[in-house]
């Protein structure tokens, strides 16, 4: 379904946050972000995006989303270039949610949910009752059904992520891209926006690809998982493959041994002075 | 004594001799043989006193008499002290109404004496030469005085059906002369009629002048234009019959005030012959 | 499922505040310093008519339309910037205007009739002008640049003001200020349908891209993904609003208030979006800016207020009530 070949990014730091280097100049005084990444995407996947900051995750979702043009190297979606396909007609099959989404202004859930919808509008139109209850499904689908007419702002950051992936699944993507849905969540949110995804992958055959930082919740639902690191792709591979002391060792740079199938970080014994032998 | 307070009691009498010679008078000297003018009006009432020989500097804007051009001038709204000083004057004469207020402060800090004489009345500037006229000692201090209340006085009329003048120093939007002002007192002397109620120089609406058009309306000659006077009436659909007059003459409260008081009586009689 | 979700209709907001802007003009036109009656008007007395058709109604439609030009750029400002303290002169566009007046009285064009208001205008779009060249970046625009030219030149701008001030005969400078405070004194038919066009263009430009400007408000980033051509959007919705902003502040000086507030003010009450948003903020300002020109004409029996004041005391506490009751 999604074909990433080949493809590298470089920001231009003088140029401004979003905008890109020259070609040209790739890989002077410029920050590469994505280096020669490739990677298929097939449906119904659930697959965690892993790796140190600045290891490239949020550019390669932003790259995939249309947000950012790749360098070099292509990505291929339903055997069409990205670049060659209609900007609502791609929007209405890969949906983005990005880190800390935050409205400019304050507004009802079931408003936000149904501005995922906008990729099926024309230019003139406005939301039918069709596109409500397409909204209020999706927010039925990510157990928030009762936050339709609640603010944003009264919500707890578990309420709001939800209502967000509501948003998101509003347009039926066929790819979900989220980058970093986890962070600032607490343990059962966690495990309940975990299960959430798995579920919703399962149900309706859409695959999502999401970064995240927690290696074990990732590795307990997700199909397959990849490690970024200095913006190549490290590894691809099944939770199995990925979640193994040696691993971990070289890729994050820590100590670690495997509990009943969950990576632990060997904590050393302290000296009776105080320090680590 | 003992110590201590000999020590005091000769410091004080040390620093009281000290003020003493050092300290200068801020009363006018007796003398006056150079004086600054800091507003037209003062200028040519310094010149009317006679007392032009005695002018060495004056503002941006004094203009008459001619010869008056060609001095020095020391600025305009906020007058550099700095040249008023470099011209070593005696004396500093402002309008009270033109005065920055922090030029006295200024000026005693040099140690040259301010003198503020209030003309925004035509009653005020007879008592105005008077009163320069005592503090520069000019010859001709009386004569301008008799001059100014005798050609007043000839410019007096009553008027049987006083027409309605509107002055306007402004034509967008339109600010005029209000009662109690310098160009409401000609109005008065020369038997004409204020068209605007209020005092001062208030802003004067479109809709009054076009419900209640004035017979006149008179305008400074530099400040305004005639195509501004155009659109104006223009836009408030009244049929004015409006005239020019000599804006240094009718805005500046000074001797020439005869002169205003004549034309504008040339005005209102031409008017009065043609309604 | 919730009924109270279904879409609410937009008639009814739209419909009040329409309401709200004819009750408003009709009292502007009725009321004055002359003391001039419909009837009397109807029935053909010239002094009548020309108080009532030709110097009241033109006025009170002018200040309709200028405050609908403040507040749409103002709303459209806010939410291509997500930034709710944008006004519609946060470009430099009022700095600009200003300095094209300041400069022009300062010359003694002041004199001559129209003149000031043509360079105002041309002040005003090469201010936008600079202030997109001094943000730009090969293809991008960031928004940030944006906010900071415009603080930068604002400055910049109001130094050349005082200096200017300064330089201005004195017969001149009273009228200059009080354009500097924002004042419809002289309104004429001409300046109507001159103004109404920008607006009216304007208008329809922002409601083309409206279902796109409504997008920002989720982000940049997100707008991208869901399909809005973000460079292009941001372009067209800064170049009009700048324009309309422009030819408004030409006309009538620097009315402050409107732009920034009644956008607001209509939020609280409604809670809609941008394409909600745009044409009620177009009625609410303009009435506000009706209202604010009656009150200031009729405020002093003898002379005329400046109309920048009232916009604030009609306004303010309009919207602390609405701030108190709101959640």
């Amino acid at each position: 379904m999604l074909d990433v070949r080949g493809v590298s990014f470089a920001y231009d730091g003088a140029r401004g946050p979003g905008s890109p280097a020259r070609p040209d100049r790739l890989e002077s005084r410029s920050h590469v972000a994505v280096r020669e990444v490739t990677v298929v995407f097939e449906r119904t996947q659930l697959v965690a995006l892993t790796g140190p900051n600045g290891s490239g995750k949020s550019t390669l979702l932003k790259l995939i989303a249309r947000v950012l043009a790749p360098q070099s190297g292509e990505i291929i979606f339903e055997q069409r270039n990205v670049r060659d396909w209609p900007a609502k007609e791609y929007a209405r099959r890969v949906g983005y949610l990005p880190q800390d989404p935050d409205p400019a202004f304050p507004m009802r859930a079931i408003d936000v949910v149904v501005s995922g919808r906008a990729p099926f509008l024309g230019r003139f139109e406005w939301e039918s009752d069709a596109d409500y209850e397409e909204a209020e499904r999706a927010l039925a689908l990510c157990d928030a059904g009762d936050l339709a007419d609640r603010y944003l702002d009264e919500m707890s950051g578990g309420e709001r992520k939800r209502v967000f992936l509501a948003r998101v699944l509003a347009a039926h993507p066929r790819l979900v891209l989220l980058d970093e849905p986890l962070t600032a969540l607490d343990l059962s949110h966690v495990q309940q926006f975990s299960a959430l995804l798995r579920d919703i992958v399962d149900r309706t055959g859409t695959t999502v690809l999401y970064a995240t930082h927690d290696l074990n919740f990732a590795a307990a639902y997700c199909d397959r998982m990849l490690v970024m690191r200095g913006g190549s792709l490290a590894l691809d591979g099944t939770p199995s493959a990925v979640m193994r002391p040696e691993v971990v060792r070289e890729l994050f740079g820590f100590e670690a041994r495997s509990v009943d199938g969950w990576l632990v970080p060997r904590v050393q014994p302290q000296t009776p002075s105080g320090r680590i032998p | 004594m003992n110590g201590p307070w000999k020590f005091i009691v000769h410091r004080s009498a040390f620093i009281v001799l000290l003020a003493l010679c050092c300290a200068r008078p801020t009363s006018p000297p007796h003398a006056v043989r150079r004086v600054i003018s800091l507003a037209p009006n003062i200028t040519e009432i310094i010149v009317a006193a006679g007392c032009q020989a005695k002018i060495v500097g004056t503002d941006n804007f004094s203009d008459y008499p001619e010869a008056v051009k060609g001095l020095p001038k020391v600025g305009g709204v906020e007058p550099d002290v700095e040249q008023i000083v470099a011209l070593r004057p005696d004396l500093v004469v402002a309008s009270a109404s033109g005065v920055h207020p922090n030029l006295r402060r200024a000026l005693d800090a040099v140690h040259l004496p301010l003198l503020v004489i209030r003309t925004d009345r035509l009653s005020a500037v007879a008592p105005a030469i008077g009163e320069v006229g005592q503090a520069l000692g000019c010859p001709s201090t009386s004569s301008a005085v008799s001059l100014i209340t005798i050609g007043l006085q000839k410019q007096r009329r009553m008027r049987t059906h006083p027409p309605r003048v509107l002055f306007a120093v402004w034509t967008d939007p339109l600010y005029v002369a209000g009662r109690a002002t310098f160009v409401d007192d000609l109005f008065s002397i020369t038997g004409a009629r204020n068209a605007v109620e209020a005092n001062g120089w208030p802003q004067y609406s479109l809709e009054a002048l076009a419900a209640h058009p004035p017979d006149l309306l008179l305008y400074p000659n530099h400040s305004v234009t005639a195509p501004a006077v155009d659109a104006l009436l223009r836009r408030a659909h009244a049929k004015v019959v409006a005239v020019a007059v000599d804006e240094n003459v009718f805005t500046r409260p000074g001797p020439r005030v005869t002169l205003a008081a004549a034309e504008l009586n040339r005005i209102l009689d031409q008017w009065e012959r043609s309604h | 499922m919730t009924g109270s979700s279904r879409p609410r209709r937009i008639i009814g907001p739209i419909a009040l505040l329409t309401g709200g802007l004819l009750f408003a003009l009709i009292a502007a036109s009725t009321f004055g310093a002359a003391a001039v009656s419909w009837r009397a008007a109807l029935a053909g007395d010239p002094t009548a008519r020309a108080v009532l058709f030709d110097i009241r109604l033109p006025r009170a439609l002018l200040a309709a339309l200028i405050g609908a030009a403040l507040a749409v750029a103002g709303v459209t400002f806010q939410t291509l910037l997500r930034n709710p303290l944008a006004d519609p002169f946060i470009l430099g566009v009022s700095g600009g205007a200003a300095c094209g007046a300041a400069v022009s009285t300062a010359l003694g064009w002041a004199r001559i009739p129209g003149l000031v208001s043509v360079v105002a205008f041309l002040g005003a779009l090469a201010a936008t002008a600079a202030v997109f060249l001094l943000a730009r970046r090969r293809e991008y625009t960031d928004p940030t640049r944006l906010l900071l030219s415009g603080l930068v030149l604002n400055a910049l701008f109001s130094a050349v003001i005082l200096i200017a001030f300064a330089l201005s005969p004195q017969s001149d400078l009273a009228a200059a200020v009080r354009w500097m405070m924002g004042t419809l004194f002289g309104a004429t038919w001409s300046d109507v349908a001159l103004l109404g066009v920008f607006v009216a263009v304007s208008m329809a430009i922002l409601m083309t891209i409206a279902n796109d400007v409504r997008m920002f408000a989720f982000g940049v980033d997100d707008a991208k993904a869901r399909g809005v051509d973000v460079e292009r959007i941001q372009r067209i919705g800064f170049v009009v609003s700048s324009i309309v902003t422009g030819a408004a502040v030409a006309v009538s000086g620097i009315i402050g208030f409107v732009g920034l507030l009644v956008p607001h003010l209509i939020r609280l009450i409604w809670r809609r979006d941008f394409r909600v948003l745009l044409p009620l903020s177009a009625l609410g300002g303009a009435t506000l800016l009706v209202l604010a020109d009656l009150a200031s004409r009729v405020a002093l029996s003898s002379s005329e207020l400046p109309v920048g004041a009232f916009t604030a005391i009609l306004g303010v506490p309009f919207f602390l009530s609405l701030l108190r009751r709101s959640r």
